[in-house]
């Protein structure tokens, strides 16, 4: 598909200079940019080349790699009709300010995509109405899909409190004997002492 | 004919009301099935026709917990599930068992990451845990047995937990 109508063919010149990159790979066309350029070029694509569906919203943490920038963010954008298309437009965003502006008013479906690449990655969508967590619970203070954050978590899997039987009935405990609750005693010994340990692959 | 033939009219028993109760408990656990993945299909599979866990009087599968004494967790808790679990788990009536079927509820499974519950017991009481991923219906079978162990073991004058 993408051999017949080249995603970025009909694009203007001014347009065309933004476009870092183009790779094809196995019939896959990946166009990239740099963050604030995102923007243009994404309302051409939407009202001048008729892609009228984005396929989905989601971002690479590339730390420690060489690359341009820390995150990019991805697009997935289709065409239907009788020119066929789809591509990913990759754009890249700096880790000290990991803000973009949002897209859900050319595309309704990324409402939901914009949520969770927040949830996941911490990436800010500027315009987006409903930037709440999506998987995550609400009161969760970390970015998990972070390449820096680690596979077991910083304790957040240990926040609750017990149900313990006294006499007759059930009661809610805090735990004494580890640090709980997101929020709180996020600093202590016991809490970096936690940390390291649930950091440690178990034996 | 049965047994009634051979105690003619209006025979009598002597028991003691302590057995009475567990004898009557543990042969009607009413359980509250909390599927979250694969173990709750062997769950079903032990509730369904083939290995038939009414054979053992546990049956009547209550969907809410305030009619229900054995809550059976199959399958894994996130960390935004446990708090669910948690007040579900409180809103049973005692007396009251819990069942931990599985690796994922027992121990956190192969699942060792941000998001899992290490094991449900960390958080709450937990009376029998199954082993197996999933285990099979068999495996349910012998864990309700336990349960009906312990439940014949109850002294109705203390409650379950001791006063």
């Amino acid at each position: 598909m993408s051999e017949q109508y080249p995603a970025h063919a009909d694009l203007p010149s001014s347009l065309q200079e933004l476009i870092l990159d183009t790779i094809e790979h196995r019939g896959q066309t990946q166009l990239s940019c740099k963050a604030p350029d995102h923007r243009s070029l994404l309302e051409n694509f939407r009202h001048q080349q008729g892609y009228d569906f984005l396929v989905d919203v989601t971002a690479i943490d590339y730390l420690g790699k060489d690359t341009l920038e820390r995150f990019e963010v991805v697009y997935v954008l289709r065409r239907r009709g009788a020119r066929p298309d789809q591509f990913r437009l990759h754009v890249w965003l700096g880790e000290s300010d990991p803000t973009l502006s949002s897209v859900v008013d050319l595309w309704d479906s990324a409402r939901w995509g914009e949520r969770e690449t927040h949830d996941m990655f911490g990436i800010v969508f500027e315009g987006n109405p409903d930037l709440r967590r999506l998987l995550m619970p609400e009161d969760f203070p970390a970015f998990p899909l972070l390449k820096d954050y680690p596979l077991t978590g910083r304790g957040e899997r240990r926040q609750f409190p017990r149900v313990v039987p006294r006499g007759d009935r059930m009661v809610e405990e805090e735990p004494t004997d580890y640090p709980t609750s997101i929020g709180r005693g996020m600093h202590t010994p016991e809490y970096i002492e936690e940390v390291e340990r649930d950091s440690k692959p178990r034996e | 004919m049965g047994l009634e033939s051979l105690f003619g009219g209006e025979g009598f028993l002597t028991t003691t009301v302590n057995s009475i109760v567990n004898w009557g408990r543990k042969n009607a656990l009413w359980p509250m099935p909390f599927g979250t993945a694969c173990c709750a299909i062997e769950m079903m599979a032990t509730f369904s026709g083939r290995y038939d866990i009414s054979r053992f009087g546990a049956e009547v599968v209550r969907f809410s917990p305030r009619q229900a004494d054995l809550l059976i967790v199959s399958g894994r808790i996130c960390i935004k599930m446990m708090p669910v679990l948690q007040k579900i788990y409180r809103q049973m009536p005692e007396p009251k068992w819990v069942i931990s079927m599985g690796a994922c509820a027992s121990c956190g499974g192969v699942f060792d990451t941000y998001t899992m519950i290490q094991g449900v017991d960390q958080f709450m009481p937990v009376d029998v845990y199954v082993p197996g991923c999933p285990p099979r219906p068999e495996s349910l079978l012998d864990a309700l047995f336990e349960i009906q162990k312990l439940v014949g073991e109850e002294r109705i004058d203390s409650g379950k937990h001791g006063s």
